[in-house]
C-alpha cells in the first residue's frame, strides 16, 4: 500500500486535473505572491468539497505547531518563507477516504491571475498496520501545477496548462521550454525557472492553445 | 584571390556570420541536440544583429570614427546598441508570436544581457575591421614605397640621359669648329669621340663604375679639348689614389669638367686655365676643379645653360644622400667646385 501511494496521489491529481503538467520550479515566489480573498471559503466540485483557507490559519499548520510545541521544538521561519507563506492558501479535499492537502499561491501576470499548486500531504483516517493514521509525505520530486484562475462569488474556475500540448510542442521544436522527460515512464516536467516561466505565461497568457480546453469549475458552497 | 574582391570580402563575411550562427546555436540550444526551434531562434537572433553591426560598420565608423569625433561616434554607438537591443528583446517579448504564430519562445536573456551581446558583436567586428585596415595600410607603404624607388630610378635614368646628350652636343661643336679649320687631328679626335660615345652610350648604363674608368674619360674629354684649344688654355691634372679600387656613379664628374671648359676655358682668355685634383683614399673621393670665369660658350641655348651643374647636384642628392659634399662657388674671377663623396670600396 505504502509503494502504491505515491502513485495513487498521482493519479488522483491526474484525474482530479487533466493533462496537467508539472514544473519543478514555482511560479510563486515571496516577490510576486498576491492574495484574493474571494479565494477563500468551501467549494463543491462532482460531490466533492475542497476547504481553501489562508495557509497560516489553517488547522494543518495549526495543529503542526502544536505539535512542534508539545514536543518542544520551535518552528523558525526565515523573513522570505514568512511572507510568502503569509500569502499562500491550503486546498485541502478528502476522497476515497484520503485527506489532501495542497499549496496554493497566487500571481498577477499581465492582469490574469494565476495559481501555482503544490501536493503538500495526504493522510488517511484509518490507522496503519503501526496504528498510525497513514501519512504521505512527499517522498518523490515535488512538482507544481499551473492553471489560470477565474473567480468570482459564485465559482472559480481553474484553466490548467496542457500538458500534452506542451509536450507535443516541444518534441516538436516548435516550443522552447526548459523540460526534462522520462522516455521510459512517459513522465514529462518543466525544468524552466521561475522567471521564464512568468515570461512565458506573460506572453502566452491568452494563447488558449497551451490551456486544457475544459476548465475545472468549482461552484462556492459557503 | 585578391583581398579587395567583392566576392571575396563577401565571403569573408559570410564564413564569420555561420560561424557566428555555429556557436550561438550550440549557446541556445536546450538538449543534447538542437531542435528545430533553436534555429529559429538563433536566426532570428542574428537578424537583428546584423543591422546593428553593419549600421556601425559602413556609416557610424567611417563617418565619425575616421574623422576623430569620437565623442559623437561613441554617443551615436551607444544609441545604435540601445535601439537595436530594444528591438531585439521585443521581437522575442511580443512580435514573434504575430510573425511566427506557430512557435512559442520568448526572449530568453534581459534586456541588459542583449545589450551585452550587442556590445561585444560591435566591438569585435570593429576590431576585425581595423585590423584589416591594418594590413591595407601596411600593403599601401610597401607598394609608395616600391613607387618612390622606381620613381627614383626613372628620375636617375631620366637625369643621366639628359647628361649625355648635352656633352655630345657641345662636343660636337667642338668637332665642328675644329672641321672648320680643317684640322689634321679631325679624325683621330672623331675616333676619341667615338669611345667616349661607347662609354656613354654603354658602359655607364651600370649603377656603378670603376673610377678609374670614370677619370680615363674625364683625361680623354680634356685630351679633346686640348686638341681644340691647344696651349691657349693652362691644364693641369692630378690623379693620386689606387681609383681601381674605387666605384662611383657614372658621368658624375664630366658635368664639372664640362662647365669648366664651357664657362671658363675659351682659349680667348690669356689667363685661362683648369686645374683638375682628384684624389682617392680610404672611401673618400676628393675632387676639386678650379678655371677662370671667361664668356659662356654662345652655341649652347638659353635653355640648357645650367643644366648640367642642377642635374649633378639631383644626382648626388638621389646617390649619395648624407654621404657627399658639394661646394661651387665663384671665387674672384675663377670658379673652384670641391667635392668629397663616400664611395664604394670593390
Amino acid at each position: 500500500m505504502k509503494k502504491v501511494f505515491p502513485f495513487l496521489l498521482i493519479a488522483l491529481i491526474a484525474i482530479s486535473f487533466t493533462s496537467c503538467i508539472t514544473t519543478i520550479q514555482p511560479l510563486v515566489t515571496a516577490k510576486n505572491a498576491v492574495t484574493d480573498n474571494r479565494l477563500t471559503g468551501t467549494w463543491l466540485r462532482e460531490n466533492t468539497v475542497y476547504q481553501i483557507t489562508p495557509l497560516l490559519q489553517s488547522s494543518l499548520v495549526n495543529k503542526q505547531n502544536a505539535d512542534s510545541k508539545n514536543k518542544g521544538l520551535t518552528l523558525t521561519l526565515s523573513r522570505e518563507d514568512s511572507l510568502q507563506y503569509a500569502n499562500m492558501y491550503l486546498v485541502s479535499f478528502n476522497k476515497y477516504g484520503l485527506n489532501y492537502n495542497m499549496v496554493a499561491g497566487l500571481t498577477r501576470i499581465g492582469g490574469q491571475l494565476y495559481m501555482d499548486l503544490l501536493p503538500l500531504i495526504a493522510n488517511s483516517e484509518e490507522p496503519n498496520v503501526f496504528g498510525d493514521p497513514f501519512q504521505s509525505t512527499v517522498d518523490y520530486l515535488a512538482g507544481s501545477t499551473i492553471a489560470k484562475v477565474n473567480v468570482d462569488d459564485g465559482s472559480l474556475k481553474l484553466h490548467f496548462l496542457d500538458g500534452e500540448v506542451i509536450k507535443e510542442q516541444v518534441q516538436a521544436g516548435k516550443m522552447r521550454l526548459k523540460h526534462e522527460s522520462n522516455n521510459l515512464f512517459g513522465t514529462f516536467m518543466i525544468t524552466a525557472s521561475t522567471s521564464e516561466i512568468n515570461s512565458f505565461l506573460g506572453k502566452y497568457g491568452n494563447d488558449e492553445r497551451i490551456f486544457t480546453k475544459n476548465a475545472v469549475t468549482l461552484t462556492r458552497r459557503s | 584571390m585578391n583581398v579587395n574582391n567583392p566576392l571575396f570580402r563577401f565571403l569573408q563575411h559570410l564564413a564569420f556570420w555561420v560561424l557566428s550562427f555555429v556557436v550561438f546555436l550550440q549557446m541556445f540550444k536546450l538538449g543534447a541536440r538542437a531542435e528545430r526551434i533553436d534555429y529559429v531562434y538563433t536566426q532570428l537572433f542574428h537578424l537583428t544583429l546584423l543591422p546593428a553591426v553593419y549600421l556601425n560598420l559602413k556609416w557610424l565608423f567611417p563617418a565619425y570614427a575616421k574623422r576623430n569625433t569620437w565623442g559623437l561616434y561613441a554617443l551615436l554607438l551607444v544609441v545604435l546598441i540601445l535601439v537595436f537591443s530594444w528591438v531585439n528583446y521585443q521581437f522575442f517579448q511580443s512580435w514573434s508570436s504575430f510573425i511566427l504564430p506557430d512557435y512559442f519562445f520568448i526572449s530568453y536573456f534581459s534586456y541588459s544581457e542583449i545589450c551585452l551581446f550587442f556590445i561585444v558583436y560591435v566591438a569585435l567586428t570593429s576590431l576585425i575591421k581595423l585590423s584589416k585596415s591594418w594590413f591595407t595600410v601596411n600593403e599601401l607603404e610597401r607598394k609608395l614605397l616600391q613607387a618612390e624607388s622606381e620613381k627614383t630610378q626613372i628620375e636617375l635614368k631620366a637625369l643621366r640621359s639628359q647628361v649625355n646628350p648635352h656633352f655630345f652636343f657641345n662636343t660636337l661643336n667642338s668637332i665642328y669648329s675644329m672641321a672648320l679649320e680643317r684640322d689634321g687631328r679631325l679624325p683621330n679626335t672623331v675616333l676619341q669621340l667615338s669611345d667616349l660615345m661607347r662609354y656613354f652610350l654603354y658602359e655607364s648604363r651600370g649603377e656603378l663604375v670603376p673610377l678609374d674608368k670614370e677619370v680615363a674619360v674625364l683625361q680623354d674629354y680634356i685630351s679633346l679639348q686640348k686638341l681644340r684649344l691647344a696651349d691657349a688654355v693652362e691644364i693641369k691634372l692630378a690623379i693620386a689614389g689606387e681609383l681601381a679600387n674605387y666605384k662611383i656613379a657614372p658621368l658624375l664628374l664630366i658635368t664639372f669638367v664640362e662647365n669648366a671648359f664651357k664657362h671658363g676655358a675659351r682659349g680667348n682668355d690669356p689667363g685661362a686655365f683648369v686645374r683638375l685634383q682628384l684624389t682617392a683614399e680610404g672611401n673618400e673621393l676628393d675632387f676639386t676643379l678650379e678655371n677662370n670665369i671667361g664668356e659662356v660658350n654662345e652655341v649652347e641655348s638659353m635653355p640648357h645653360r645650367g643644366v648640367g651643374l642642377e642635374n649633378v647636384k639631383r644626382r648626388l642628392q638621389l646617390l649619395y644622400p648624407g654621404r657627399h659634399r658639394l661646394q661651387a662657388n665663384r671665387v674672384e674671377n675663377n670658379f673652384v667646385v670641391r667635392l668629397n663623396l663616400q664611395m664604394q670600396h670593390v
